[in-house]
């Protein structure tokens, strides 16, 4: 049997299935197992014990008829199980002890012997009373069962508590046949719960008496304990505190935050920073150290928390130190440096403009200086004021120390904006101060650069707003200056291409052209006028225009114009000596003429020639330059005239010179500006001013010349309209001085010159210019007009071509004079096509019908093309009728 | 500032040659200058200053890109791309010296017609024909 035994708990030791032995045997065999088998030797497992004493007797009842296995093997395994750690002791149905095992000995004192045929009771401490047994024996009888904790006696008095289990076992007939007990000495436990309850009452003590908040959170943030200190700080009762959980009055953290916190810290420790809510809703900043502690086999979280409201405001006192200035509260130039830097990227995100500024005090010392240091800080105290008062929330102002502050302005997408806040700044702090009660005075000088127009780092940036506010206190202060980042740029390369056309003077490569004037009247050159060019090595011939500009606003200017009266006196010197009866025309700038020494230097360049040179000699000033200051420059005019030069006012006409004007200047020329004689033939208004500038030279006795002549037909119209003096390239392009004597001697007057005079058949010609040009001039004016046409205008009013100055002239002069001739006839029908044309143009324009406009317009274009030529025609036609008759005749004009 | 923004410098307008880059960055500064204070108020005084400007900037600038051109025999190598280059150059000069000629006689070129011309001499210039000679030289170098 014991082999046999012992072959099957190997197998079922292997096997692992004893739960299902279990439910194969009955209560019976097991109990008759326990109570028979001595020689069995001690098993100990956990979960046979449970088997046995909690769930067998309940399941072996239910399979008392199903017993057919082998009895033996079976018997052997209960009695193994029998042999556990915690102690067992069977009666029968009266109570009577049957059987005990090894553990009930260790635990009791007592062994088998001892206890075998008495009753269980010798086991009461007399620690229960009655009710608790008749209880626990109800409780057996309705359940079959009863476990709990209870006292015991030892065999040597000793009492203990243990933990009890009892079923009842019940025969075939339902009847109890026996108790089956299992106690567990629960001494170890029961003094750590009493150690701990003691423990706890010490730490309330603790607790209660510290200055701390202490607070207790189970794993679900809950308080389980607070002390009087954490009560205090949150502001409730211990039993409001005792309702809270941590999600309640916890403020920085997020509910997420939190959970993942408490999982963390209960098997850790951490000491940070957090805020708490009170019950009134006002939070307080508090240090928080917690640990996870074990408490009856349970983790908490120990807390502890400090209130550092007091040391976060010493920590912001500490800050406000390091970030603002201590006199005025205003940010200091480290943080200004921070803010700036989140400006500008910013304003680089949103395409806004920043103005970054910095503001000095004018007149700051004499308060320091006359009313002491208290008062200069006060004002400084004050000045801080009014600025903040002026700018946006989003703007910053700082004070960099002394009497310097700085701006960054925000948020605006115009120069101009920036500007109106500058001004009202200005303005803000140029009020009176009152310090004490005494006034104080004090203005402001801002210098200012805009981001991203200057896109330097914020170092470079707050340079670059210094260099403009020392600007501001140059101007005269009181005022801001915008400093300008392509200026300075500008400036540097100016500077170079500077030093360079200095250099270039002194190589040769500045060099004098010379362009002729004629008279075409008399056909005969006159003179010419000193054009200045650039022999560049590298961009090779450069036009003053490309150059001179940039030499204006240096004085390198004067030193280029007193070159260049040296160069044409030389140049009327040798000319003189050649024989070639030239003038010599030169500009001058107004920067030149503006020198207070100009004439003086004139004086003395010109005192090495004789007056037949220096009389030859004309100085060209720009008309508008002569408005700038009318009286300075008429008086360097008049001391010029008395050294013998003559004086020319150059672009006539761009400047609008009123009569008064003119009749101060003591100008010798008026030279026309090239604009109005390119536009005369196309534009009345240019003609009218060609026409007027002409009359007024002529009425004022001033010569007068024509530049920028290009045409046969300007150099006609000129003549006709009283100014025989011309340049152009019509008559000759500028050219070196080594070619001017040879193209003097090889000029011819263009014999169509001659046309002009005030001969019948010259007038002819420039009747039949004069009705060309209007023509051309108002069809120009239909194509150009598209939706402006005035409402007087009509179809009608277009079509009628008698109506148009052409037409006229043709209908009244042309048919008098031409009417004879067969070519004239042809010119009708052309003309009243295209007034045709140009009535269905405005029609179209009208009804906006684009494909029509499109096809009127280019047949008006061809159609004027068509006039032209027939006209031009009938031009020539008509000089060489005159040419032919001056020659036959021998007329001279 | 409708139509036209202000030009952030950026890589698509490296050439990759410093000289010509640093010179193309005031060119951009100066444009961008002539944008917001065209803005404000279009004048002749306004115009006259950013003509000027650019006048300065086609001298000391196309300067340095034919000189290098020379020193890096360009003509010979690419005829064609070098006459273009230099025909840009003096259409550019031209045209800014007639926009002065007409504030001359009060034609004040509008802001609109100025900032195209500028911005597509950046894209078509800078981002076009330079970038053939900026590679050239850079070819040469290495």
């Amino acid at each position: 049997m014991k082999t046999a035994f012992h072959k099957i708990r190997s197998e079922f030791q292997l096997l692992g299935i004893f739960w299902g032995v279990a439910v194969l045997m009955s209560a019976h065999e097991l109990l008759k197992a326990l109570l028979f088998e001595e020689t069995l030797t001690p098993w100990k497992s956990h979960s046979i014990t449970v088997i046995v004493t909690v769930t067998l007797a309940a399941i072996a009842q239910s399979l008392l008829g199903r017993w057919t296995v082998r009895v033996n093997e079976q018997l052997q395994i209960a009695a193994t199980a029998f042999e556990t750690q915690e102690g067992m002791m069977v009666t029968d149905a009266n109570g009577t002890i049957l059987r005990v095992n090894h553990a009930f000995t260790r635990i009791t004192g007592y062994t088998q012997d001892d206890v075998v045929g008495n009753n269980p009771r010798l086991l009461q401490s007399n620690q229960q009373d009655a009710n608790f047994y008749s209880h626990m024996w109800e409780t057996i009888k309705e359940t079959g069962e009863w476990k709990g904790e209870l006292w015991s006696r030892r065999k040597n008095g000793e009492i203990f508590p243990e933990y009890l289990n009892i079923s009842a076992v019940k025969g075939e007939n339902g009847i109890i046949s026996n108790y089956v007990a299992m106690l567990t000495d629960i001494t170890e436990r029961k003094n750590a719960e009493m150690q701990s309850a003691a423990l706890l009452q010490r730490n309330q003590a603790l607790m209660n008496n510290a200055f701390e908040g202490i607070h207790i959170l189970d794993e679900h943030g809950r308080i389980i304990e607070a002390n009087d200190a954490f009560c205090r700080h949150l502001n409730y009762t211990q039993e409001e505190v005792l309702q809270l959980s941590l999600f309640d009055f916890e403020a920085k953290f997020s509910a997420e935050e939190l959970k993942e916190n408490i999982h963390n810290l209960l098997n850790s420790h951490a000491t940070f920073e957090s805020v708490h809510r009170r019950k009134d809703g006002t939070l307080v900043d508090v240090e928080l150290s917690i640990s996870g502690v074990e408490l009856a086999g349970k983790r908490y979280l120990f807390a502890l928390c400090r209130d550092i409201t007091d040391r976060k405001k010493a920590e912001e006192k500490i800050r406000q130190l390091a970030f603002y200035d201590p006199l005025t509260g205003l940010a200091n130039r480290r943080l200004m440096t921070d803010r700036m830097e989140h400006a500008l990227a910013h304003a680089r995100r949103t395409g806004e403009l920043l103005g970054i500024c910095m503001i000095d005090l004018d007149g700051f010392k004499q308060v320091n200086d006359q009313m002491g240091h208290k008062a200069g800080d006060q004002l400084l105290i004050e000045v801080a004021k009014r600025l903040q008062d002026c700018i946006r929330q989003s703007d910053t102002v700082s004070r960099l120390g002394g009497d310097e502050f700085s701006l960054i302005l925000s948020g605006f997408k115009k120069i101009s904006e920036c500007e109106l806040s500058l001004k009202r700044i200005i303005t803000t702090l140029a009020a009176p101060y009152f310090i004490d009660g005494d006034p104080a005075h004090v203005t402001a000088s801002i210098g200012v650069t805009i981001f991203p127009n200057d896109g330097g780092s914020a170092d470079l940036l707050l340079r670059h707003a210094d260099q403009a506010m020392y600007e501001a206190k140059q101007a005269g202060k009181n005022c801001y200056h915008l400093f300008n980042p392509s200026h300075q740029n500008q400036q540097q390369a100016n500077k170079t291409t500077l030093r360079k056309i200095e250099k270039a003077l002194s190589a040769g490569q500045i060099v004098l052209y010379y362009q002729p004037q004629v008279d075409c009247r008399l056909g005969k050159v006159t003179g010419v006028e000193a054009l200045i060019r650039w022999h560049h090595p590298i961009l090779g011939v450069l036009a003053p225009s490309e150059f001179i500009p940039l030499l204006e606003q240096d004085n390198l200017i004067i030193s280029v114009g007193e070159w260049v009266i040296q160069e044409a006196l030389k140049q009327l010197t040798e000319w003189r000596a050649a024989g070639i009866d030239l003038t010599i025309g030169v500009n001058i700038s107004a920067r030149h003429l503006h020198q207070s020494d100009f004439v003086a230097r004139l004086n003395s360049l010109i005192s090495d020639y004789p007056k037949e040179i220096v009389s030859r000699l004309s100085i060209e000033i720009l008309e508008t330059t002569a408005l700038e200051n009318v009286s300075a420059v008429a008086e360097a005019m008049q001391q010029c005239r008395q050294l013998g030069i003559h004086v020319a006012l150059d672009d006539f006409g761009t400047g609008y010179s009123s009569l008064t004007h003119l009749k101060q200047l003591p100008a010798d020329i008026l030279k026309i500006d090239q604009n109005f004689i390119f536009g005369m033939l196309h534009n009345p208004d240019d003609l009218a001013i060609v026409s007027s500038i002409i009359g007024l030279a002529s009425a004022f006795k001033r010569e007068v010349v024509a530049e920028g002549v290009e045409s046969i037909e300007q150099v006609l119209m000129l003549l006709e309209l009283g100014c025989d003096h011309m340049q152009g390239f019509c008559l000759a392009r500028p050219m070196p001085a080594n070619r001017i004597p040879s193209w003097v001697s090889k000029f011819e007057p263009d014999p169509l010159w001659k046309l002009s005079g005030s001969q019948h058949p010259t007038r002819d010609y420039f009747e039949l210019l004069l009705a060309e040009a209007t023509h051309r001039h108002w069809i120009q004016k239909q194509l150009e007009k598209l939706s402006n046409i005035p409402e007087e205008v009509n179809a009608e009013l277009l079509l009628d071509h008698r109506q148009c100055r052409f037409g006229q002239w043709h209908d009244t002069e042309g048919q008098r004079k031409f009417g004879s001739k067969d070519w004239f006839h042809s010119i009708d029908p052309l003309h009243r096509r295209i007034h045709e044309t140009a009535a269905r143009l405005y029609l179209n324009k009208r009804n906006n019908n684009k494909v029509a406009i499109e096809i009127d317009e280019a047949s008006l274009t061809a159609q004027q093309g068509e006039l032209d030529l027939m006209l031009k025609n009938l031009r020539s036609k008509l000089a060489e009728n005159y040419l032919t008759l001056n020659l036959t005749q021998g007329i001279k004009p | 500032m409708i139509g036209h923004e202000l030009i952030v410098w950026n890589d698509s307008l490296v050439t990759g040659v410093d000289e010509i880059d640093e010179q193309h960055r005031i060119l951009v500064n100066s444009i961008n200058e002539a944008n917001t204070r065209l803005t404000e108020n279009v004048s002749a005084e306004i115009l006259d200053q950013i003509t000027r400007d650019l006048l300065s900037y086609a001298l000391y600038h196309f300067e340095t890109e034919e000189e290098l051109m020379q020193e890096f025999n360009y003509t010979e190598t690419c005829q064609e791309d070098m006459e273009n280059h230099l025909q840009q150059h003096r259409n550019f000069s031209s045209t800014v010296v007639s926009v002065r000629e007409g504030l001359k006689t009060g034609k004040l070129i509008t802001r609109e017609d100025l900032l195209t011309f500028l911005n597509s001499w950046l894209i078509n210039h800078i981002l076009n024909t330079d970038k053939r000679l900026a590679a050239f030289i850079l070819e040469k170098r290495a």
